[in-house]
């Protein structure tokens, strides 16, 4: 398990990234699943950043833990919350893939990645909170 | 014909660099874009829209862009955000 706070700024995406990809690989998450829930993660605490607060800053809260359910498998867990605005990311409509390109909104295709590479992405508004839960479940590889 | 290489990680970091180039090159003139993704194997919001954008504006001149070398990771992702068909991809 482990918990990071920082500003919701751009500037942290790094650091977070970071801290993300460490803990992933102790867990023994393969490249693939890795790859897919970094990217949940970055359009997670991108959404933050962006909009959260609306412009005046604000603190993001991260927590993470591995679990271990039926052997071998295990799940990712990452918990974001935020004091903005209340705002569900997850009730936004999906985008329509059938459009041709001009037509297709380009916003929230963020969120749609994350729905679609996690196996849960959940929102509850709490305490004054934003509290956003996206887990994936996965078979560790290698030691 | 310009070619393009781009980073291990199309992220929020490297993505808005990627679409500066794309945008210098297509207000320059150039008409034939070739992105060469070998080295690619992380692509977030940021980095698609950048390629969408560049499309649209090269549908609008009948230009063409063609992604190569392009991972079965990040192809995957092109197909799961519904811009496998909309863009040009080669492996």
């Amino acid at each position: 398990m482990g918990t990071m706070t920082v500003p919701a700024s751009m500037e942290y995406l790094d650091k977070v990234m970071a801290e993300v990809e460490e803990a992933l690989m102790k867990a023994g998450c393969g490249e693939d699943e890795k790859r897919l829930i970094e990217i949940s993660v970055e359009e997670l605490f991108t959404n933050i950043a962006s909009y959260a607060y609306g412009g005046s800053g604000g603190q993001v809260w991260l927590q993470w833990e591995i679990r271990d359910l039926e052997e071998p498998v295990r799940e990712a867990v990452f918990c974001f919350q935020d004091e903005g605005a209340p705002y569900d990311p997850f009730a936004r409509k999906d985008p329509d893939l059938t459009k041709p390109i001009e037509e297709r909104p380009v916003g929230g295709l963020g969120i749609y990645m994350t729905k679609k590479f996690m196996d849960r992405a959940e929102y509850r508004y709490e305490q004054g909170r934003n509290v956003t839960t996206v887990s994936k479940v996965f078979a560790p590889v290698g030691g | 014909m310009t070619e393009i290489k781009t980073d291990k990680k199309i992220d929020a970091a490297t993505a808005p660099k990627l679409d500066a180039r794309l945008k210098e090159l297509l207000a320059s003139g150039e008409q034939e874009l070739v992105i060469d993704m070998d080295e690619t194997n992380y692509i977030s919001s940021v980095g698609l829209r950048a390629f969408v954008s560049a499309q649209k504006k090269i549908n609008k001149t009948g230009g063409s862009m063609v992604l190569t070398h392009v991972k079965p990771c990040i192809l995957e992702i092109f197909e799961v955000t519904g811009f496998a068909g909309v863009l040009t991809i080669e492996s």
